[in-house]
């Protein structure tokens, strides 16, 4: 305790200590099931107002419970990359070959995608368990103009017994244009 | 990776370890003067719990034995390391410390350029000592521990002394936890100055956990780091990247074995450690104290190192390098129309494994050194397939002049992407991606690649290396044909720690 009190006045680091106990409120938190890392995905050939699917992205709740998704937006958009439609579809077994890819040139109505579903309520479960259980996030996105788009990830918003939560996901996504090599993942191959 | 194992074997752990609650009082020595006890601070480096025999020990006492850092460390033969003794603590009734270090106080040749420092945590009690050495980083989530935080467990607060109680971080990037086994001082939450490479990349700040048992068969194991997950890297002969414009296929020879978890033989091998007499660095400090030119509260506050203390009258020196050993880091998984990319820029991180004993030739694992990729080593190789990355690490025995004792540490790295040997390609079907053939670009980094026990061999002693998927380090593919992306995980591609393209 008499160390406490010293450090609150000395290292900055102690400043806050008390304010941070929210973490670990009743209420559930959106995860991800593991450690993805940062990632970016690029389609080199889009078409400009063409919808794409993104998908394969698992979240589950850190305990149980149930959050409300609100909303799903892009990270650092540019070139009005935007989130046209998002879906949560419940997985209670591996994606296998059921998850959406990267980049799949279609809408979530003609993937037969239904948007209805605004609730999380799987718990994620220890690598290696026979029990699976998360909710896969689909994002609908397009190219609107004539020059490439991009992000740097995504933000999920929700809330979970009364507040509202973020959860980053970072994964960037970059609809490249025919005529804008501008970004660094629409340049050449190599 | 995982939602919870590793707290879960942490318990599993803990609760062997404190079948019974007798404590072992610590013997007297006419050197003995307690080391102060405090629960976890923000300061706190190293914490963790002390038994013997599954017992828990009150009044062991460790210290934190900074090494230089950066370029310091790499010396050639002959030259004393001068290390410097930066933190010390007890354990109380139930077995646990909390070695408090400020940043602030530490003079500049024991941190690095990104405020990183290279420690060997020496933990005794009565006449037995054993080791482990350790890369603090600083600290940059916010991640609070203790307060209201959930106790052993994810969900249920439970006894487990000694380490009771135990705390279950959430990654603040992901879902993997880990674990704090050591209580917060009066109870309050914290934020940690210092933390792991490994609890960083998870997204959580979270200084390093110890479980030491110094009993008939000493050993120390990282709470975070089981080794049971730890993979084996069976290389084949030596491959090249693909030369621009030629096409790729597979040798026609066999491959090499796939890569497997190390078993749990060699799991419990890296947890042993050697045992060596009390050396006199805890005399030499507890002298300090007893004298008063040492207080507890200068320990306690973590500013020993600003005392300029050797540990005691011993000297570390440089006694033999071993320049140059090979290290195996990567699994690189592709195929003709999907070529991987590899890059390892200035900064990268590699966890390498120490080892401590080297009587009769044989080593003990001892913990590891978190180094970086040297300015201007910078290295990318395109068009690689089926190979295992291979670098260049150089290790150094280094001898203490007092008792003998030898560490075999890792001092530097030398070129990152020094050749590639063929790797087996593991056929993974957790889920698979679909990327499109001269329109689809992938790129991973930020994350942790998986350990490989053994990745370095070095003076007959097997070492564990790791590297991360840090933002200098990464792995890319350009598809030029349709390829499926395929992962190890059933929860997606994303979330995998194995990634390998093949034919779509």
């Amino acid at each position: 305790m008499a160390c406490l009190i010293l450090l609150s006045a000395a290292c900055p680091g102690c400043a806050s200590e008390g304010a941070a106990d929210g973490l670990y409120s009743a209420s559930p938190r959106l995860v991800e099931p593991g450690d993805g890392g940062r990632q970016s995905f690029a389609l080199r050939l889009t078409t400009q107002g063409m919808p794409y699917l993104f998908g394969g992205f698992a979240v589950c709740l850190d305990k149980a419970g149930a959050v409300e998704v609100t909303g799903v937006e892009f990270e650092n958009a540019a070139g009005g990359l935007s989130v046209q439609a998002f879906a949560l579809r419940p997985f209670y077994r591996g994606f296998g070959e059921d998850g959406v890819g990267w980049g799949e040139p279609k809408s979530l109505k003609r993937r037969g995608i239904s948007t209805a579903l605004r609730t999380v309520t799987q718990v994620c479960q220890a690598d290696g368990s026979s029990r699976v259980e998360f909710s896969e996030v689909v994002l609908q996105t397009s190219r609107p103009g004539a020059v490439s788009a991009s992000s740097s990830g995504f933000v999920i918003t929700y809330s979970s017994g009364g507040s509202e939560g973020r959860f980053r996901v970072p994964f960037g996504i970059t609809l490249c244009a025919p005529a804008d090599k501008s970004l660094p993942l629409c340049q050449s191959q190599t | 990776m995982e939602p919870f194992p590793r707290g879960w074997k942490l318990l599993s752990v803990t609760t062997a370890i404190t079948a019974s609650l007798q404590v072992t009082a610590a013997p007297a020595h006419v050197d003995d003067v307690a080391f102060p006890y405090s629960g976890m601070t923000s300061r706190s480096v190293v914490s963790g719990v002390v038994a013997a025999d599954g017992v828990a020990v009150q009044g062991a006492d460790v210290l934190a034995i900074a090494y230089p850092a950066g370029d310091a460390l790499d010396v050639p033969e002959g030259t004393d390391l001068g290390t410097l003794v930066v933190g010390a603590a007890g354990t109380d009734s139930l077995g646990r410390f909390s070695v408090n270090v400020d940043p602030s106080a530490l003079p500049a040749p024991y941190v690095d350029d990104r405020g990183r420092v290279h420690l060997e945590i020496a933990i005794s009690h009565g006449d037995r000592e054993v080791h482990w050495t350790t890369t603090a980083v600083r600290s940059s989530h916010a991640t609070p521990i203790g307060g209201t935080a959930e106790r052993c467990g994810a969900y249920v607060r439970r006894d487990c002394d000694p380490g009771d109680p135990v705390y279950v971080v959430p990654g603040m990037g992901g879902s993997e936890r880990l674990v704090v086994i050591v209580g917060t001082a009066g109870g309050r939450p914290v934020l940690p100055l210092w933390s792991t490479a490994s609890s960083e990349a998870a997204g959580a700040s979270v200084p390093r956990q110890l479980v030491v048992d110094l009993g008939a068969r000493p050993s120390v194991a990282d709470a975070n780091d089981d080794p049971a997950t730890w993979v084996t890297a069976p290389a084949g002969e030596p491959v090249a990247p693909v030369p621009e414009g030629e096409a790729w296929a597979p040798p026609a020879t066999p491959p090499p074995a796939p890569s497997r978890p190390i078993g749990a033989a060699a799991a419990l091998e890296a947890k042993l450690a050697e045992a060596t007499p009390r050396s006199p660095a805890f005399p030499a400090i507890a002298a300090a104290i007893r004298d008063r030119s040492l207080t507890p509260a200068q320990i306690t506050e973590g500013r020993m190192a600003a005392a300029g203390r050797s540990p005691g009258p011993c000297v570390s020196r440089v006694v033999k390098r071993h320049n140059g050993r090979e290290e195996t880091y990567m699994g690189v998984y592709a195929w003709s129309g999907a070529l991987a990319t590899v890059t390892q820029a200035d900064g990268a991180d590699h966890t390498l494994s120490v080892g401590t004993g080297g009587a009769h030739g044989k080593w003990s694992s001892s913990g590891s050194l978190t180094l970086s990729v040297r300015v201007g080593n910078s290295h990318t190789v395109s068009r690689v397939a089926d190979a295992w990355a291979i670098g260049t690490v150089n290790y150094g025995v280094i001898a203490n002049s007092c008792d003998g004792r030898r560490n075999l540490v890792p001092m530097s790295l030398g070129d990152p992407i020094k050749r590639f040997a063929r790797a087996y390609h593991p056929a993974l079907k957790a889920q698979c991606i679909t990327l499109y053939g001269k329109s689809s670009v992938w790129d991973k980094d930020q994350a942790r690649n998986v350990r490989i026990g053994g990745g370095v061999t070095v003076a007959g002693f097997s070492a564990s290396a790791q590297s991360g998927y840090d933002t200098r380090s990464k792995l890319s593919f350009r598809p030029t044909k349709l390829t499926r992306l395929c992962g190890n995980r059933s929860v997606g591609v994303r979330l995998s720690s194995i990634i390998e393209a093949h034919k779509g």
